[in-house]
């Protein structure tokens, strides 16, 4: 009985106009969407194959330089662009895709708007997600206002209920239909990404079948949220024009106001540092207890000494077999590099309070938390920025290295004179960024599917027992 | 068949059927005259399960409507006034779906035709969407889609209001074929004259009670035009 409901709702939307029109304009819309984002994709890609190329010949062919003024002469890591950004490129085009490698110095400038990464969530832009994140919903309302209301104000409901017809096949028809509809939607709009994607050189991420499926399952959970919903309202209402405009401020409120709202409460709550303001404090905390002239500077600097010169059993620098300079410029890397950890910890850690604040407000819109797993599952979220940033420091800490221990075991007595030249320049390895794998992802998804989960077993709810109410009380008008 | 036995019920104060006992069994018609308000589409809402009785029972083929609800419209069909259809359908796609609603799922296009053709429908209509359909072609339809069903039991709601007296004509002869052939129909009615032409009983109800039986064969139209007004008087205040 469910499916003879399911079709033939099918071949009514096919016939109506109206439904149609809204499945044209969101499809043109995804479409436009998605040549857009494999455009910048690519464009992207291609910028990053030329810049990385560059940095490296740049590298190469620097002369003959100190190999400690060559870690200040710096190189940069470039993220990658993946493949999934095209469907849902998240924070992509807000957290920029390099990070400047320098000695002494974490880099925070491509972290730009570090002011809140939760606040450029808000900022809309034109993805293929966006369009299924706002439309879809929207679609769901066209197909199914009237799905109880309508048949009530025509009378056919009344009549299939005398035919014998049960609330669950009722809900379940209605419902499987819409769903059939917006799972093609979802469909279409992934295989368009997936297909642009392999007709050019953009770099899959790992698992990514397992993350298209995700996303896939996601999207249908999604607007089978709003498919229950709609029906659920449709039930409880007299007429469908009083349906239509109760799930209009619905979409209003679970699509655009709820992510805006959870945005700046959490801004407001747990505002994050300014750009110039964490850069600064990052340079004051990293270098001046190390190279400043306070006593405690000095007293650091003295016992690096000492303990070197008690390692090697000599009473002067000039006596030991190894670079001074160079040992002591590590040695403050090592100890920036504590400083680093803790502030950029403390940095992230604000973002998550600000995600766990907005988090709070998917109890009233479930984008939210379709969001966070969309992008989590895409690669674009905070949590791959982070990925890559940090791994981009674990190649800094790695690569300062080589060039100290260069001037070290090499430098002699020469000190900061010591130079080397192409020929070192080009032993030197390239920043290869390898992403996280699906397993890294999903502990992270937790809290966002359980939300998701919970919409979708409230929408349920409503929708069942909407229903009933509704067909036993339209039995007894 | 249809039956009630002692069959009641009150909207609070308002008692809108006070202790019918009807039964009208294969190939009888039972047509129900009343004012509006009298207890016919009541009773009809009754067998349809629509309604739970405040007291008595409404039975349709020996199964208790209150306890059976789903059970007892498998061989019920239930014609209103305006048979409601999905106007974007033709006539054939709507009696399909109604059809398949029935558990009919393996009737073939030539069988539906052939019941748009019993029920009086013509074939170019069965093709054309029903948006432009007039009322007494949707009748047809629910005809139709009561003889998909098999239906053995009929509960009409005033089908005949609205008709022009040809359609009334022909919609009265396609029920009298039914009951003919072995179906039970209560047909709540203001047409008097259809209602001889039909009914195997005439009922005549007022404020909730069934205050008249008669056999058609026995009176005339105009004697029970004059028996149904004399016990209209006064139908307004008792109603009320």
């Amino acid at each position: 009985m469910t499916w003879v409901i399911a079709r033939t709702e099918l071949l009514q939307y096919w016939r109506d106009g109206r439904v149609l029109t809204v499945l044209a304009i969101v499809l043109l819309l995804s479409a436009a969407a998605t040549v857009t984002g494999w455009n910048a994709v690519s464009t992207m890609e291609r910028e990053r194959a030329a810049a990385v190329g560059m940095d490296r010949e740049i590298w190469n062919n620097q002369g003959d330089k100190n190999p400690h003024t060559a870690a200040h002469f710096s190189r940069y890591a470039f993220q990658p662009t993946f493949d999934l950004a095209i469907f849902d490129p998240g924070l992509t085009n807000h957290v920029g895709n390099a990070i400047w490698l320098e000695a002494h110095y974490r880099d925070p400038a491509a972290l730009r708007p570090v002011e809140d990464a939760v606040e450029i969530q808000r900022i809309a832009e034109m993805s293929p997600v966006w369009v299924l994140q706002v439309f879809a919903p929207l679609l769901a309302i066209v197909l199914l206002f009237g799905a109880v209301a309508g048949e009530r104000e025509s009378g056919t409901l009344r009549q299939l209920m005398a035919s014998g017809l049960r609330p669950a096949a009722f809900l379940m028809g209605k419902a499987a239909s819409a769903l059939v509809l917006l799972a093609a939607l979802v469909l279409v709009v992934m295989a368009g990404s997936l297909i642009l994607v392999r007709s050019d050189a953009i770099s899959p991420l790992p698992d990514a079948f397992f993350r298209s499926s995700g996303l896939v399952a996601l999207y249908i959970a999604y607007v089978a949220i709003f498919v229950f919903l709609a029906l659920g309202v449709s039930a409880l209402s007299s007429r469908s024009r009083t349906a239509l405009l109760a799930l209009a401020g619905l979409w209003i409120v679970t699509t655009v106001l709820g992510p805006r709202l959870g945005a700046d409460v959490a801004g407001a709550i747990s505002p994050a540092p300014s750009a110039p303001e964490f850069a600064s404090r990052v340079e004051k905390e990293s270098s001046d207890p190390f190279w400043g002239s306070a006593d405690e500077a000095v007293a650091r600097r003295q016992k690096v000494m000492d303990d070197l010169l008690a390692e090697y059993g000599v009473e002067t620098t000039a006596e030991l077999p190894i670079n001074y300079d160079g040992y002591l410029l590590q040695a403050s890397e090592e100890y920036a590099n504590d400083v680093f950890d803790s502030l950029y910890d403390e940095l992230w850690g604000g973002h998550e309070r600000q995600r766990d604040i907005t988090r709070v407000f998917a109890a009233i819109s479930p984008r939210i938390a379709v969001q966070n797993i969309s992008m989590a599952l895409a690669g674009t979220d905070l949590f791959a920025y982070r990925h890559f940033a940090d791994s981009a420091e674990q190649f800094r800490r790695r690569f300062v290295l080589l060039l100290n221990e260069e001037m070290i075991v090499h430098g002699g007595a020469d000190g900061y004179a010591y130079v080397s030249g192409n020929d070192f320049w080009e032993q030197n390895p390239d920043f290869e960024y390898v992403p996280p794998g699906i397993r890294e992802i999903v502990p992270n998804l937790r809290a966002d599917a359980g939300i998701v989960l919970a919409w979708l077993g409230l929408a349920f709810s409503v929708a069942a027992v909407a229903v009933r109410r509704g067909l036993v009380g339209e039995t007894a008008a | 068949m249809l039956e009630a036995r002692e069959l009641s019920k009150s909207f609070g104060e308002v008692r809108a059927l006070r202790r019918l006992n009807l039964r009208i069994g294969p190939g009888e018609a039972m047509c129900l005259l009343g004012a509006n308000g009298a207890g016919k589409t009541t009773t009809i809402n009754l067998f349809l399960g629509f309604l739970e009785p405040t007291s008595g029972s409404a039975r349709v083929n020996g199964r208790d409507v209150r306890r059976n609800p789903l059970e007892s419209r498998k061989r019920l069909a239930y014609i209103p006034e305006q048979v409601a259809l999905y106007p974007s359908l033709t006539g054939l796609e709507n009696l399909k779906f109604l059809a398949e609603l029935a558990g009919r799922r393996d009737s073939g296009e030539e069988e539906l035709r052939g019941w748009l053709e019993r029920a009086g429908l013509e074939p170019a209509a069965a093709t054309r969407r029903v948006a432009g359909y007039s009322k007494g072609m949707r009748q047809k339809i629910g005809i139709a889609a009561a003889l998909a069903r098999r239906a053995t039991a009929f509960l009409l709601d005033e089908p005949l209001s609205g008709l022009d007296p040809a359609a009334a004509w022909e919609f009265t002869r396609i029920l009298r074929r039914l009951r003919l052939d072995g179906a039970a129909i209560l047909l709540a009615t203001h047409d008097i004259f259809r209602a001889m032409d039909l009914g195997t009983t005439i009922g005549i109800m007022k404020a909730g009670r069934l205050v008249a039986e008669l056999d058609p064969k026995s009176v005339s139209s105009a004697e029970l035009e004059r028996i149904y007004l004399d016990h209209m008087k006064g139908a307004g205040r008792e109603a009320a």
